[in-house]
């Protein structure tokens, strides 16, 4: 009972033909064999069929070699897909990059980039106008310098009229002195009094003057605040104007 | 179905024609429906429905004549088991599964020599392993030759008769009463 199976007995009863050493299975095997031929029921059977059918129609263009139907493409549809997606891509794209510019000019104008991005939007995004008001700033700022460099200069020049004159009449005091003290004291004293008199005199004129001729430049600056040129040229013309205030005040 | 009448069925069929797979079915549907019951499903009939679809909308993918398309669909019915067998494994509710092992109350093999009834049968075939069970249900209720179950079971075809060796011997020690310290190590382990 135990014995030996070999191939050629398994496949005769496989096949319903059965020696004597496996005909306890040959039952087996031919109920099994029976089971081949089991009968589905018809309503299912339909079902199965509709589906099966209708499944194969529907993947029916990709199945058939050759078929007209397999033949006909589809580009369009991929093609648009493919361009949708690349609009939105590059839509995306153009909103990222407008974002990003809009950012780094609102960081460039703020002042808080990196220097060396800082110094690039400085010179290239933001920088003409801030540069076209920077220079005239300085310019007027540099008017208004000479303007007061000029009156110092000329008010320094009038103190030293003023104290060749007081040197002068000195001079000439000490030169004409009489023989009594008294008389002398009283000549000095009376001179005394006319010199200080006209440098008052003169100390009063100087300042209206300089600050007639003062008013005068501020006044010309003022109408032409860009030309750099023109308000040298205009102190160039005030100079002459103050020598001759000077010669007055003598 | 000889290989002229295939290959008008098969044209037809691809094309999704009525009388075309009709005709598969009615020539294919009772071995795969036997093959289903007797490996233990628990809704044959659905799964045959299920394996039809699925033959359906692989059929662009098959070339070959009718022996290689019948292989073809018990292909696709194994591994349809095999499936139902996981998602049932996962999914213990069904009080009707056949168990895998030999764990079964009543000899089968008693059961299967006083009444032979699919059920006997199936809970003697139960006894089996699954390799061994695959290959005799292959073998006798689809029909396939050795070299169709090895391909079916992705197996060599010495693999394949040696379970097939196997698998009758323990059919037969089974039905005769021979006990199971009887059985060679080999069996004994496995």
């Amino acid at each position: 009972m135990s014995g030996h199976l070999n191939h050629r007995d398994v496949e005769e009863l496989l096949q319903g033909r059965s020696g004597v050493e496996l005909e306890a299975l040959a039952p087996v095997v031919e109920h099994l064999r029976l089971e081949s031929t089991a009968s589905v029921d018809a309503a299912v059977a339909a079902s199965h069929v509709a589906l099966a059918a209708a499944a194969a129609r529907s993947s029916e263009p990709a199945a058939v070699n050759g078929s007209s139907a397999r033949r006909i493409p589809d580009p369009p549809r991929r093609r648009t897909v493919f361009a949708g997606l690349f609009s939105s891509i590059l839509v995306k794209i153009m909103i990222g990059a407008m974002a990003l510019a809009g950012a780094t000019v609102g960081a460039g104008v703020a002042g808080v980039l990196p220097e060396p991005v800082q110094n690039f939007v400085d010179d290239h995004l933001i920088g003409l106008d801030l540069d076209q008001e920077q220079v005239r700033l300085q310019d007027q700022t540099r008017l208004q310098d000479q303007i007061q460099l000029e009156e110092q200069l000329r008010i320094e020049e009038h103190l030293r009229l003023q104290d060749q004159v007081k040197l002068q009449a000195k001079n000439q005091l000490v030169d004409g002195r009489p023989g009594d003290d008294d008389g002398f004291q009283n000549k000095a004293q009376t001179q005394g009094q006319s010199e200080n008199q006209v440098q008052e005199q003169n100390q009063v004129q100087t300042q209206e003057q300089v600050q007639s001729e003062t008013q005068t430049q501020s006044e010309n600056q003022v109408q032409n605040p860009d030309g750099h040129g023109e308000s040298q040229q205009g102190s160039g013309d005030t100079a002459p104007g103050s020598d001759g205030t000077s010669g007055n005040g003598h | 179905m000889d290989q002229a009448e295939f290959a008008s069925v098969l044209e037809a069929a691809r094309v999704g024609a009525d009388w075309a797979w009709s005709r598969l079915y009615a020539d294919l549907a009772p071995p795969v429906l036997g093959y289903l019951r007797t490996r233990g499903a628990a809704e044959p009939e659905d799964l045959l429905g299920e394996v039809f679809l699925q033959l359906a909308r692989n059929l662009p993918n098959f070339s070959g004549d009718y022996g290689g398309f019948r292989s073809w669909v018990f292909g696709i019915a194994y591994h349809r088991v095999i499936d139902e067998r996981r998602y049932r494994a996962l999914r213990p509710t069904d009080p009707g599964d056949v168990p895998e092992s030999s764990d079964v109350q009543n000899d089968p093999a008693d059961l299967a020599a006083e009444s032979l009834t699919t059920a006997a049968i199936v809970a003697l075939l139960g006894t089996l392993t699954a390799g061994q069970r695959d290959v005799l249900l292959l073998r006798i209720v689809a029909g396939l030759t050795i070299d169709e179950v090895a391909t079916v079971m992705g197996k060599r075809v010495g693999a394949v008769k040696a379970l097939q060796r196997r698998g009758v011997r323990e059919l037969r020690q089974r039905i005769d009463g021979v006990p199971l310290d009887a059985r060679s190590p080999v069996a004994r382990v496995r």
